[in-house]
């Protein structure tokens, strides 16, 4: 069966100063579908690097990356921006959000860019869940770095995306949101059929993972 | 071009070519009735004026008349030319009508050859498009004939019709829905075959000290005393050994489905507290305290059974792992969408490369085994299976040496 997400010697180099940094070392791996996957690493690891490859991000120095078979990087810009809209919803450390809107509408405007509309039941579920009945009104310039990683993984959730690829998301959050984010995130593995790839450093976390994948120099070493 | 355009556009290809040749018969027939007229009128001139006869053949046939000089053959041209304004009307010559026709004919006859041309072409494409469907359908019965004999492997990256993306769409679907269907099937009795060696082993080593203890005590040369002892550890192991049974048991037919979590209503709270009655007696024996803060009722959907076997087996693990007198806390709260149940025990700890570990059927951490003997490595299996199959979730956080926290989520009532 084809793995949802896979990279064949994926390579991701940069310069920096006189030498070249190998964020990404030749790694190929195979996401499975439905599942939790976990990545776990040192920091420096090439964690972030990697994330952001495999959700076509990122431009890749060479190897290749499939999403559903498809070779993203052989992908036009444009059809491969509305590829990554339609099937992957990202909860990354820069929260992108739009500063002129509320949070309900961050939330749901990838929703109403693909011309489809809202879960209202569900989307309000999640915003339970990251604790934002409140503010839901609120400006995104008047919320702390917290409620705005809230709201980053509110607005990943909300459409509901075949793929959802997170890193880091509960690192600003106190451990009772955390809780309830986690617990949310793997019933959109076990109750959507959605995957689930989340960088970690939280050992608890990357144990409750259905796989965990260790990355150390750039390179994958495959866990349990 | 699909079907029906296709279609359309041969029907109106024969139409317009009908048209043509209508066009075509109607305008010979104008030229055709033309020229009667025209001879009518010279025919009838010629009746008239009898000596212009051989000048009005001439006429006729576009030749000019022999007897005449260059100048009177002018005046003739002139003549005819005033004649004509004279009388807005002039004849027509055979030569002119010639041309005329000729071009006529040609026009048409290039119409119809396109006409004609355009309909082959469409002919053959049809046919070309008849071939591509033929083995467009001859490659959807291959793929099923692969499916029938048990192969789902995906095929190739041809391009498939416009018409059939649908089919070959739900083709992919029922591929990947068998295939999935295969894998947990290989996958289950792989488990099974590891479930029925991981027993049998860990029931062998009990069995075997029975076995001792009934050899020794056949033993001649036994004192009472020695006889009363091997007696008493048979005794035990038996007792051990059922307790292992039945936990093995319990964790097959659980495994296996046969007996299914059923959550419903109820106040998490009562299901603790009968955990904690099971455990009390054994806590208290080694100096442990245990405490229980809780915030209000808390309405839960849980299986209550299997549960507190969840909770007994944790409260166990929390008592046998911490040395004597320290505390076993409690804590119970409240989440938007979960409730937080808490344990929290002083003991030695789990090491963080074993966090997925100890989640692993009948694995012991060495420090584990070291400190207890009994234990067959199953109440966290057991507990994380019946936590996950109600939908909820077990997370921990521990620190080597110093203690444990246990966290369990269990959804709250919708």
């Amino acid at each position: 069966m084809k793995p949802v997400l896979k990279t064949v010697d994926l390579v991701k180099h940069y310069k920096s100063g006189d030498g070249v940094v190998k964020a990404v070392d030749g790694t190929s791996l195979e996401i499975e579908r439905a599942k939790f996957t976990a990545i776990v690493g040192r920091s420096g690891s090439g964690k972030s690097t990697l994330l952001h490859l495999l959700g076509g991000l990122d431009s890749p120095t060479s190897g290749k990356v499939y999403i559903e078979g498809k070779d993203i990087y052989a992908m036009k810009e444009t059809p491969l921006a509305e590829f990554r809209r339609r099937n992957i919803g990202f909860v990354f450390q820069d929260y992108n959000l739009v500063k002129s809107l509320n949070v309900w509408e961050n939330i749901v405007l990838p929703i109403g860019l693909d011309g489809k509309k809202a879960d209202k039941e569900y989307v309000n579920r999640i915003i339970k869940t990251v604790g934002l009945e409140e503010k839901m009104y609120a400006r995104v310039t008047q919320l702390s770095g917290g409620q705005m990683q809230r709201v980053a993984i509110a607005r990943a959730l909300a459409a509901k995306p075949a793929i959802i690829l997170a890193d880091e998301p509960t690192g600003n959050l106190d451990s009772r949101t955390e809780l309830e984010v986690i617990g949310l995130l793997k019933s959109c593995v076990t109750d959507y059929g959605q995957t689930l790839v989340m960088i970690t450093h939280d050992e608890g976390i990357a144990q409750m993972a259905d796989r965990i994948i260790e990355i150390e120099d750039g390179k994958a070493v495959c866990g349990q | 071009m699909d079907r029906t355009s296709h279609t359309k556009l041969r029907h109106v290809l024969l139409i317009s070519l009908a048209f043509l040749v209508c066009c075509g018969l109607i305008l010979y027939a104008r030229v055709q009735a033309q020229f009667a007229r025209e001879e009518a009128v010279i025919l009838s001139l010629s009746n008239h004026v009898p000596e212009t006869t051989g000048e009005l053949l001439a006429v006729l046939q576009g030749e000019n008349h022999e007897g005449k000089s260059s100048g009177r053959e002018e005046t003739n041209e002139d003549q005819a030319v005033t004649l004509r304004k004279k009388y807005q009307y002039g004849p027509m010559d055979f030569k002119s009508c010639r041309n005329l026709t000729a071009a006529g004919v040609s026009m048409m006859a290039a119409g119809v050859l396109g006409i004609l041309g355009l309909y082959i072409l469409l002919e053959s494409k049809k046919k070309a498009r008849e071939k591509d469907d033929q083995r467009q359908i001859t490659r959807i019965e291959d793929q099923l004939k692969e499916m029938a004999r048990g192969r789902y492997d995906d095929s190739t990256e041809e391009e498939c019709l416009p018409e059939y993306v649908q089919i070959e769409q739900f083709i992919r679907e029922a591929q990947l829905r068998f295939t999935q269907l295969t894998e947990s099937a290989q996958l289950e009795e792989q488990e099974t075959k590891e479930l029925i060696t991981n027993i049998s082993h860990q029931l062998k080593t009990p069995l075997a000290s029975i076995k001792l203890s009934f050899e020794m005590m056949e033993y001649d040369k036994l004192t009472e005393e020695e006889r009363e002892s091997f007696f008493l550890k048979g005794k035990a192991e038996v007792e051990k050994l059922d307790g292992l049974f039945q936990i093995l048991l319990n964790l097959s037919r659980l495994e296996k489905g046969i007996i299914e979590v059923k959550p419903c209503c109820g106040d998490i709270k009562d299901c603790i507290l009968s955990a904690v009655d099971s455990v009390y007696m054994k806590a208290r024996r080694k100096g442990i305290e245990l405490s229980l803060d809780a915030d209000e009722k808390i309405l839960c959907c849980y299986d209550r059974k299997w549960t507190a076997e969840a909770f007994v087996n944790l409260l166990d693990n929390a008592v046998k792992y911490s040395n004597a007198d320290t505390k076993i806390r409690i804590r119970i709260s409240s989440l938007p969408h979960y409730c937080l149940v808490e344990i929290e025990d002083e003991g030695i700890g789990i090491k963080r490369e074993e966090y997925h570990k100890v989640f692993q059927r009948f694995y012991r951490g060495a420090r584990a085994s070291e400190m207890e003997d009994e234990g067959a490595g199953v109440g966290l299996y057991l507990a994380r299976m019946v936590i996950e199959q109600q939908k909820g979730l077990i997370k921990i956080k521990s620190k080597a040496g110093t203690g444990t926290i246990v966290q369990v989520m269990v959804p709250r009532e919708v």
